[in-house]
């Protein structure tokens, strides 16, 4: 990188893939987390969440609509639960060999019913996290996105 | 089917409210594109070289650039949000803060030409916004509860 390069401010805006992610909590205050199977180096042996980008197709969706979607597709039809409608935080990365991305994060209860994963995850587990913890179980972005979540909501 | 998933840029706006219930408007240049006779909020898109930029770093730095140098608290977490497809300049992403106006003069950049502290009401927000920041204030008033 060249020391000292002027940047021309207003004129080099980044393209970001946009993840919107649910942080699922019961009555015990546990958080819903997925094990990734993803074998690329930031995700590698790591923890998710659910959720997923938003598609092309998806633009004029509202985003509670698009976020039971990705819940559905991710933790199965059986899972009740209550949405949070608006956002509770916000974490942004750009790995080396990776687009930027930035991911959304919304809160919602658990109220029952069985959670069925799909074959982006190894399993799931119900866990409470400090912030310690969240340091060792998420990549660094998602990591980052719980941080601010504890931070920003206490 | 698996789809690329969709590209956006990313707007990150403030919502600046005073004790009177008035939000802070600033009026677009006649040349803008899209904002033309409509009004902005304070903040702006996201470059390459701000990837790693604090996101409340970031809002500071735009209210200072654009507003001047007041004082105001943040709230934390974010409050809204809303994607608009524009025809030329591709999807933007807003991102929606919220700060209450505490004191100081409002010194508006070149980017605008004037402020106004604004009551809003639904029937005006047509009026006042281009369809993607009334998406966005829509949004702000729907899922915080908020009644004008």
């Amino acid at each position: 990188m060249i020391k000292n390069k002027k940047y021309t401010p207003g004129h080099n805006p980044c393209l970001f893939q946009v993840s919107l992610k649910v942080l699922l909590t019961n009555d015990k205050k546990e958080y819903l987390i997925l094990k990734d199977v993803s074998k690329s180096k930031h995700w590698k042996n790591k923890f998710d969440l659910a959720g997923g980008r938003i598609n092309p197709d998806e633009l004029k969706l509202p985003f509670h609509k698009l976020l039971n979607r990705e819940i559905r597709e991710e933790i199965g039809n059986q899972v009740k639960y209550k949405l949070r409608k608006d956002p509770v935080s916000l974490a942004k990365c750009h790995y080396p060999y990776e687009p930027c991305k930035i991911f959304i994060l919304f809160e919602a209860k658990y109220l029952g019913g069985k959670i069925i994963i799909s074959d982006e995850h190894a399993y799931y587990r119900w866990e409470k996290i400090s912030k310690t913890e969240a340091k060792k179980l998420f990549s660094s972005v998602l990591y980052e996105l719980m941080a601010n979540y504890f931070s920003w909501n206490e | 089917m698996h789809q690329n998933p969709e590209k956006f840029e990313i707007s990150l706006k403030v919502l600046i409210k005073n004790n009177k219930s008035e939000y802070l408007l600033l009026k677009s240049q006649p040349q803008s594109k899209y904002f033309h006779g409509k009004y902005d909020l304070p903040g702006g898109r996201v470059n390459k070289e701000e990837i790693n930029a604090d996101f409340h770093r970031f809002i500071d730095r735009e209210i200072k650039e654009e507003v001047g140098n007041i004082k105001y608290q943040l709230r934390a977490d974010p409050v809204s949000l809303a994607i608009y497809p524009y025809q030329y300049m591709g999807n933007v992403l807003y991102i929606l803060f919220e700060a209450k106006y505490l004191s100081g003069r409002i010194k508006i950049s070149g980017e605008h030409t004037q402020y106004l502290w604004q009551k809003i009401k639904v029937a005006n927000l047509k009026k006042l916004f281009h369809p993607s920041l009334r998406k966005l204030f829509l949004n702000y008033l729907k899922w915080n509860k908020i009644k004008l």
